[in-house]
C-alpha cells in the first residue's frame, strides 16, 4: 500500500517535472506504465530511468519519436536547454530534431504576431513548457525527442547538455 | 478491450497537444448576480452617423413596402439627432443605460487612429516574466482608451473593480444588416471593440473588421450580450470574451481569423451547475479555429456550425494566467461541425506570413496564430465534464473529436495532487459521426481519436453511417458512465503530439515529427 501511495505521487510529480521520482534505489518501485521499457541501472552522468522505446510517425518516414526520463546523476544541477540537445547519425552527421522537456504538448500566451521564439518566453513559461529546465542532482525530468532521419542512414546517438546517451533503435 | 489501469501505474507517460490562449491582464471573475441584458427599442441615446448616412440608409432600406418606408422613416429620424461622427466620442458622452445608435456607414474612428499606439506616457506594458505576457492594465486602458483600442468601453470609471459608469449600454448599428454599419480595425491596435468591466453591454447589428488582435473583446463583465454581428479578418479573434459571466453569443457570423472566430476564453465556474454563457447561431468558418476556449468552462453551445477552418472547436487546459483552470462543464448539442480541413498551414502560406506584417498583407489572408491538427473537428485538451450530445460531426479528414489529457504542470500548477485533474468525465453521446442528419455519408478520418487517460470519459449511442458503429482509437470505447479507475495513457499517441509544440510561425513552420500541418487524405 505504501508502495503504491509513493508510485502514485512520484507518477503525479513526474508529470508535473518536480522529480520526486528521481534518485536511489526508490524509482525502482515504480511500476512501468505502458509503452515504457524496463527501468535500467543508473550511471554516472545523466542517464535514462528507462530506455524509452522510438515510434515510426506513420505520415513521415524517417521521422521517430521517443518518451522518456531523464535522470541527474552528476552530483549536480544540470540545465537543460532545448538547444542543447543534438542528435546524430551513424556517419556522424546532425539530424534535425523536436524536442521539448516535458510530456505534454504546451504552449506560451500568443498576443498578435503569434508565438514567442525559442528560448525567448519568460524563463517561467520556458520552464512550464520544457525549453529550459534546471534539472537538480538526484532527480528526473521528461523529455519527448524527435529526429528525422535521411537517406536511410539511421540515427546513433544523442548528446543532452553534453552528456551522451544511448537512442533506442 | 481497454485496461482499467489505475493511475499509480505512471511512471510519467503521457503526450499531448492543442487550442489557443490569449495574453490579458491579471483578471477575476465578476461576483453577484447579473441577467443577460435585454434588447431597448426605447430610451436615452446617443447618435452616430456619417456624411453619407443617408444614401446609405436609402440604399439599405429602398422600395415603396410599408415595412421599408417605415423603417427608412424612422431612421430619417434618427439622424436628425445625430450629433457624433465617431463612435468612441458617442461612447464618452453616454451615461449608464444608454443607447448608442449607429446608422449606416464605415467607420473607422480617425481620432483612435490618430493616437500613438502604445504612446510611452500612458504607461508601461507589464510583463511580469509569469507567462501572462505582454498586457495593459485597466489604469492604462482608462487613461489612454484608444492606445490600444479603436473603442474602448470602459465601465469602472474609478478602477476599483465594478462598473459604475457605461454600464448598460445598448450599442447598435441600424442598418438592415451588420454590413451596413462597418467598424474596420486599424490593423494596429490590438482590439477594435473592447469592453471592459462593461456590466450590461450589449453590441448588436454592427460588422468589426481587420482587429491587430481582436475584433470584440469584452472583459471582467457581467451580463452581456453579443449578437447579430459579422467579425472578421482579425490577426486573432474574432469574438473574444475573457472572464466574463452572463452572456449571450447570438447570429454571429465569423470568419477569416488567425486563431478563432470566437473564443469565449476563462468562462463562468459554475461548477457544473448551470451555464453562464449561452452560445447560438453562431457560424464560424474559414478560421484556422472555429471556436476555441482556454479554460471554456460553463458555456452551453448549440444550434450553430464550426465548418470549413483548419480545426473546427477547441477546449483546452494549456495556458497559465486564465482563471477559472483547468476547463470543465460546458455543453454542446446540436451543432454541426463539418469539413474543417482548410489548410493554413501550407508551407508558401507560413512562408509568406512570416516575411508580411500583419498591417502589410492583403485584408482578407489568413496567416495562422496558433498550431492546430489539421482536419480536426473537436480538439479537446485537458477538458472535463463535459457534454457532447446530438451534435453533426462530419468530414474532418483527420479525426471527429479528439480527447488527450493535459498534466497540471503545463498551466503552471505543479502541485503533485493535481497532475490527473483533467481528461475526466466527459460524455459523448448521440452524435451523428460520418453521416449527415440526412443520412448522407461523410466520413471522418477516425470519428474518436482518445489518448486512452481518464476516469468517466464516456461514448454511448453515437451513431455512424447505415449499420456501422463509430470508427475508434481505441475500439472499442467505454461505454457510460466509464471507467471509474484512472486510465493510463498511450504513450505511443502521447509522445506524437508534444513535437508539434516547438511550431513557431516565423523559425519552425513545419517541425520534424509533427503531423498535423499535413492535409490528411480524404477518408473513403
Amino acid at each position: 500500500m505504501r508502495r503504491t501511495a509513493l508510485a502514485a505521487l512520484c507518477a503525479a510529480a513526474s508529470a508535473a517535472g518536480l522529480a520526486a521520482c528521481g534518485g536511489g534505489e526508490d524509482s525502482t518501485a515504480v511500476a512501468p506504465a505502458r509503452g515504457a521499457a524496463t527501468p535500467i541501472v543508473a550511471e554516472r552522468g545523466l542517464s535514462w530511468v528507462a530506455l524509452p522505446e522510438a515510434y515510426d510517425i506513420k505520415e513521415l518516414p524517417g521521422d521517430r519519436v521517443i518518451q522518456g526520463e531523464l535522470r541527474n546523476n552528476t552530483g549536480e544541477p544540470v540545465d537543460l536547454r532545448v538547444d542543447q540537445v543534438d542528435v546524430r547519425d551513424t556517419g556522424g552527421k546532425p539530424l534535425r530534431i523536436s524536442v521539448r522537456f516535458a510530456q505534454a504538448f504546451g504552449h506560451a500566451l500568443y498576443g498578435p504576431g503569434g508565438p514567442p521564439a525559442p528560448l525567448e518566453a519568460s524563463r517561467y513559461d520556458q520552464a512550464r513548457l520544457g525549453e529550459r529546465v534546471t534539472l537538480p542532482s538526484g532527480e528526473t525530468q521528461p523529455i519527448t525527442l524527435a529526429w528525422r532521419e535521411q537517406d536511410g542512414v539511421a540515427a546513433d546517438s544523442v548528446k543532452v547538455s553534453g552528456y551522451e546517451l544511448e537512442l533506442p533503435r | 478491450m481497454y485496461r482499467p489501469l489505475l493511475i499509480v501505474l505512471a511512471v510519467c507517460l503521457v503526450f499531448v497537444a492543442s487550442a489557443s490562449a490569449h495574453p490579458e491582464r491579471p483578471t477575476a471573475f465578476p461576483t453577484g448576480d447579473a441577467d443577460v441584458p435585454k434588447y431597448r427599442s426605447k430610451g436615452p441615446s446617443q447618435v452616430v452617423c456619417k456624411a453619407d448616412s443617408r444614401k446609405r440608409i436609402q440604399k439599405a432600406f429602398r422600395g415603396k413596402g410599408p415595412k421599408n418606408t417605415r423603417l427608412r422613416k424612422v431612421r430619417y429620424r434618427v439622424l436628425k439627432r445625430c450629433k457624433f461622427e465617431h463612435i468612441q466620442a458617442a461612447v464618452d458622452a453616454a451615461k449608464s443605460g444608454d443607447r448608442i445608435l449607429i446608422l449606416p456607414g464605415v467607420y473607422k474612428e480617425e481620432p483612435s487612429r490618430a493616437f500613438e499606439h502604445n504612446k510611452p506616457s500612458c504607461g508601461e506594458l507589464f510583463d511580469p516574466g509569469d507567462g501572462h505576457g505582454k498586457y495593459a492594465t485597466y489604469a492604462y486602458q482608462l487613461k489612454c482608451p484608444n492606445s490600444r483600442n479603436l473603442i474602448f468601453i470602459g465601465g469602472d470609471q474609478n478602477d476599483d473593480g465594478t462598473c459604475d459608469e457605461k454600464c448598460d449600454l445598448q450599442v447598435e448599428g441600424l442598418g438592415r444588416k451588420p454590413t451596413d454599419v462597418l467598424i474596420e480595425g486599424d490593423r494596429l491596435k490590438e482590439d477594435v471593440i473592447r469592453a471592459d468591466r462593461a456590466d450590461g453591454i450589449y453590441i448588436k447589428n454592427v460588422h468589426t473588421d481587420q482587429g491587430s488582435f481582436n475584433a470584440i473583446d469584452v472583459v471582467e463583465t457581467n451580463g452581456f450580450r453579443l449578437g447579430d454581428l459579422e467579425a472578421t479578418w482579425s490577426q486573432n479573434y474574432g469574438v473574444l470574451s475573457f472572464t466574463s459571466d452572463n452572456g449571450l453569443y447570438e447570429d454571429i457570423e465569423a470568419y477569416g481569423n488567425g486563431d478563432s472566430g470566437i473564443y469565449p476564453g476563462s468562462g463562468p465556474e459554475t461548477h457544473c451547475n448551470g451555464y453562464g454563457i449561452e452560445i447560438r447561431r453562431v457560424n464560424s468558418h474559414g478560421n484556422v479555429l472555429g471556436y476555441s476556449g482556454t479554460a471554456g468552462n460553463g458555456t452551453f453551445v448549440h444550434d450553430s456550425n464550426f465548418s470549413n477552418n483548419s480545426a473546427g472547436i477547441s477546449d483546452d487546459s494549456f495556458a497559465s494566467g486564465h482563471p477559472g483552470m483547468p476547463q470543465d462543464c460546458s455543453k454542446w448539442e446540436g451543432n454541426k461541425i463539418n469539413s474543417n480541413n482548410v489548410n493554413y498551414f501550407e508551407l508558401d502560406n507560413q512562408q509568406y506570413c512570416a516575411k508580411t506584417p500583419f498591417e502589410d498583407r492583403p485584408r482578407e489572408r489568413v496567416c495562422p496564430q496558433f498550431q492546430v491538427p489539421v482536419g480536426s473537428g473537436f480538439i479537446l485538451y485537458g477538458v472535463n465534464d463535459n457534454l457532447f450530445i446530438n451534435n453533426e460531426i462530419t468530414d474532418n479528414w483527420r479525426s471527429g473529436a479528439r480527447l488527450f489529457w493535459v498534466p497540471a504542470t503545463i498551466r503552471g500548477e505543479n502541485d503533485p495532487a493535481k497532475q490527473t485533474d483533467t481528461s475526466n468525465g466527459n460524455k459523448f453521446m448521440g452524435n451523428m459521426m460520418g453521416v449527415t442528419m440526412s443520412g448522407e455519408r461523410a466520413p471522418n478520418g477516425i470519428d474518436f481519436f482518445w489518448d486512452e487517460q481518464g476516469e468517466r470519459n464516456c461514448w454511448q449511442a453515437n451513431k455512424a453511417f447505415g449499420d456501422q458503429q463509430p470508427t475508434s482509437d481505441p475500439a472499442p470505447l467505454p461505454s457510460c458512465p466509464g471507467s471509474p479507475f484512472k486510465l493510463v495513457g498511450n504513450i505511443s499517441k502521447l509522445a506524437q503530439e508534444v513535437p508539434c509544440a516547438t511550431w513557431n510561425p516565423d523559425t519552425n513552420q513545419m517541425p520534424v515529427g509533427c503531423t498535423w500541418f499535413t492535409t490528411p487524405p480524404k477518408p473513403r
